[in-house]
């Protein structure tokens, strides 16, 4: 007669196993720093106008007789807040459509539930 | 023709109005009109200043305004220059706008824009140039607007007719500025340049490309170039410019 005997019992871990997250995460952090650095280089060189009056004056030698600010009246003003409350709204509601969609794709998943709600916290 | 022209006197500049009705109100991005003691209009007047110490001792006395291309805010720099000039005591003053092409001026000032004006005493030398001068409501400025002949500008710049009213316009007026057409787009303004003392080049900041402005300086007489300004500049007028500016500023 053979007996069946349990010698070490598994254990379900309480953590995920893998990925690493860290690793990847300085990664990460450290590769959107270098694209956002090399996008904003770009631009600048490739940008052909000019932003500041020196930039004006390294250019031609003609005079510079005056710099004019940019005249902004009221309506102006009601439209670029308009504006940004648009842009603000845009954002809003990706961002709540993006939660929404995570949890929704996460339900069953206690791991990446998990690791949701302790983003969020 | 010469004849007609030369026989008339001057003008009288002051009083006329544009239609009842006709006539809207001025944009008021045109702050030397506007509200002449503002921050932005003191802008247009130091630009005035220095524009006048470019030709000692009185300055130059017609003053054509163009840019590289379009939108770096050519017009709107010439309205605000001629405002500025407008504002000394008893100064007789003309803006004309000699864009033909996209004539901005009448609809910025409130003006009809299907009235006499440049083009149509380009026209026909037998009109007089009092008929087509109007004044924008509550202004003391003379405007001459682009006019409602639809004959192509090149043509009509390139008639004897353009010398003989430049020179009637010279002894009517202290100080005229002439919005042309941008430089790279038409080559309208180098029939312009015999009549008129100087060129001021408007740059529009983040706006006016390098490129453009070296072929525009490329494509203009050098000695004609009076200076440039350098518009929508954001860089200085932040932090305590800025607010050293309101404390200038009317309280209402």
């Amino acid at each position: 007669v053979q007996q069946l005997r349990v010698l070490d019992a598994a254990i379900p871990p309480q953590e995920p196993f893998a990925p690493d997250r860290l690793p990847l995460l300085v990664v990460a952090v450290i590769l959107s720093l270098v694209f956002s650095a090399a996008v904003l280089f770009i631009r600048e060189t490739v940008d052909p106008t000019f932003h500041r009056v020196e930039d004006l004056r390294a250019f031609t030698r003609v005079p510079i007789l005056a710099c004019i600010p940019p005249t902004s009246t009221l309506m102006d003003r009601v439209g670029a807040r308009l504006k940004t409350m648009g842009a603000l709204l845009v954002l809003l509601t990706t961002l709540s459509i993006g939660i929404v969609a995570a949890y929704v794709f996460a339900a069953g998943n206690h791991g990446i539930a998990r690791l949701i709600a302790r983003m969020g916290s | 023709v010469s004849t007609e022209v030369s026989a008339a006197g001057r003008i009288e500049v002051q009083g006329r109005r544009s239609p009842a009705g006709r006539g809207g109100a001025i944009d008021a991005h045109l702050v030397s009109l506007v509200s002449p003691k503002s921050f932005e209009a003191e802008q247009y007047r130091s630009l005035r200043h220095a524009l006048d110490r470019t030709r000692p001792p009185a300055g130059p006395r017609v003053v054509a305004v163009t840019s590289p291309g379009v939108g770096d805010g050519k017009t709107t720099t010439a309205i605000n220059l001629a405002g500025a000039y407008a504002q000394s005591q008893g100064a007789r003053v003309l803006l004309v706008d000699a864009d033909m092409r996209r004539p901005g001026v009448a609809v910025r000032l409130g003006l009809p824009e299907r009235s006499r004006g440049l083009a149509d005493l380009l026209a026909d030398p037998s009109l007089d140039l009092d008929a087509a001068i109007r004044t924008p409501s509550e202004q003391t400025l003379s405007v001459l607007t682009a006019g409602r002949e639809r004959r192509d500008p090149h043509l009509l710049l390139q008639s004897d007719t353009l010398g003989v009213l430049m020179h009637r316009i010279r002894t009517c007026f202290d100080k005229v500025i002439v919005d042309t057409p941008p430089v790279l787009a038409v080559r309208d303004s180098h029939l312009l340049e015999a009549f008129v003392d100087g060129f001021l080049l408007v740059v529009a900041s983040g706006y006016t490309s390098r490129h453009g402005l070296g072929e525009s300086l490329d494509e203009m007489a050098p000695g004609k170039v009076l200076g440039i300004a350098f518009n929508r500049d954001h860089s200085r007028f932040t932090g305590h410019y800025r607010a050293y500016g309101r404390y200038y500023a009317p309280t209402a």
